[in-house]
């Protein structure tokens, strides 16, 4: 029975990571900007606890941590679901849309990361670390602020595991194509979008939360105790083609 | 309940995958190019049986999956264990001993998988395939033909993924790093060797064969229904550095 903090757990591939660990015995401490999405989500679930925070604050991201192992006397890991997703073009690109792209997906993943690493290396246990890249970290999609905080975030997932292996703590991260919650759905509302996706999409269909979430579910558990520095595709084949 | 064809089945990581299946209530059948070796690695697993295949004889892997599907009724997926290693370095190596490299770990998996696809197809069920590709696909070791043939793999993966998605037949890869099994013993034995390696995986410790089995069993199952094309190191970080 595994404590893990999951970024963003309130809704989409997030919440859908919290169930199933729920499911499997596990306690999914859901995290979210919005306290009373947070609440909603666990009492859905029916397991674990909720938690307001704003991953772009370091200290938030240790104060959260902090609050999981108090409430449920420890921590085994994390997902960091915790993202944004904005079209903006290259040439149209503002300073302040990628910082805050950046802030989000980049530096938010970082410090989520390494406030449950350094809780997980105080209490003198092991873990497994979840990172949200995007098949957009390897190909162009048309979202330049967007690709790039992944393909920065698959850096991360190389680095950190490097850092944190050798002590115990699994780091990877899941490429997801494109995926059915509010997060695409800006993308998806325009035809020509969805067809170009599908025509890079061999399984030709969008994947839904749950099959995501299963994928990050197995680099938490066990059978992934040898995965480490991996980012697994979960996107029916995009990135093959 | 899925009847899935390993091969290299008498082998460590065959072996392991065939415990992993039958544990699980799967029909693991472990085809091995010694006969008696397959017979006696089945022996050992409750629910298993075993058959002798030479995957560098193509008209061998068509016989091998008539058997299974003989045998058993159907078949739903194929896992390509099968592999040897090369020794020559490419000031040395010979036309013959690359083939022979290249038949075994190349066209003993894709005619191994073609086999078992047309027999899927042909009864009207998906199923799923997973090769075997290795850290030495993307990384120089020592062993040229070895690695080479591994990286034709990883090719195919994303090839058999692409056309068999139509048919409902995920194809993945597993790219194991340094594995605890008869084919790296000697590699184990030499201290400047097995030193390298080692400085070269953060995880700073070899794979146990149940781990890599541990990949292969998520990939097969439906945990990974939106995961195809994918090439998932299972290495302890040997290919994040």
């Amino acid at each position: 029975m595994a404590t893990y903090l999951i970024t963003g757990g309130a809704g989409g591939i997030g919440r859908e990571v919290a169930r199933q660990l729920a499911a499997r015995g596990d306690i999914p401490v859901v995290a979210d900007l919005d306290l009373a999405r947070s609440e909603a989500a666990a009492a859905d679930i029916g397991a674990g606890s909720a938690l307001a925070l704003d991953v772009t604050d370091p200290d938030a991201c240790a104060a959260a941590v902090a609050i999981v192992v108090e409430r449920h006397g420890g921590i085994d890991g994390a997902v960091c679901c915790a993202g944004l997703f904005h079209y903006e073009s290259a040439d149209e690109m503002r300073p302040s849309h990628l910082d805050l792209m950046l802030r989000v997906n980049v530096q938010g993943t970082f410090f989520s990361a390494q406030a449950v690493a350094k809780a997980i290396l105080a209490a003198g246990g092991r873990g497994s670390i979840v990172l949200f890249s995007s098949g957009a970290a390897l190909r162009a999609v048309g979202a330049p602020a967007y690709s790039a905080s992944k393909g920065t975030v698959e850096a991360l997932v190389r680095e950190l595991s490097l850092a944190w292996s050798e002590r115990g703590i699994r780091v990877n991260g899941i490429a997801p194509g494109v995926i059915l919650t509010d997060m695409s759905l800006e993308a998806r509302s325009d035809p020509d979008t969805i067809d170009a996706f599908m025509r890079h999409t061999p399984l030709k269909r969008m994947g839904e939360p749950e099959e995501v979430a299963a994928a990050a579910v197995f680099l938490l558990s066990d059978a992934a105790s040898y995965v480490t520095g991996a980012v697994l595709p979960t996107d029916g084949g995009f990135l093959s083609v | 309940m899925a009847t899935i064809l390993v091969t290299g089945g008498g082998g460590g990581i065959g072996g392991a995958v065939g415990r992993l299946l039958a544990e699980r209530g799967d029909v693991p059948v472990l085809a091995d190019v010694d006969g008696e070796r397959a017979e006696r690695a089945a022996a050992a697993i409750e629910g298993a049986s075993a058959v002798r295949l030479d995957v560098a004889d193509t008209a061998d892997c068509a016989r091998a999956v008539g058997a299974v599907v003989e045998r058993h009724g159907r078949i739903d997926g194929v896992v390509c264990c099968a592999a040897i290693f090369g020794y020559d370095d490419t000031l040395s190596i010979t036309p013959e001993s690359l083939d022979r490299v290249l038949h075994v770990n190349l066209h003993g998996s894709l005619f191994v998988a073609q086999a078992a696809a047309r027999a899927m197809i042909a009864a009207g069920h998906g199923g799923s395939v997973v090769l075997f590709s290795t850290a030495a696909a993307q990384r120089v070791i020592g062993s040229p033909a070895y690695s080479i043939s591994k990286g034709a793999v990883e090719t195919l993966t994303r090839e058999l993924a692409v056309e068999w998605a139509p048919h409902g037949i995920r194809v993945n890869a597993v790219s194991p790093g340094v594995v605890d099994t008869p084919m790296s013993r000697e590699a184990q034995d030499t201290p400047a060797i097995i030193g390298a390696l080692m400085a070269h995986t953060p995880a700073k410790r070899i794979g146990r064969p149940e781990e890599i089995a541990a990949t292969v069993g998520f990939l097969l199952s439906d945990a990974a229904s939106f995961v195809t094309a994918a090439i998932v190191p299972t290495d302890g970080g040997f290919l994040a550095v």
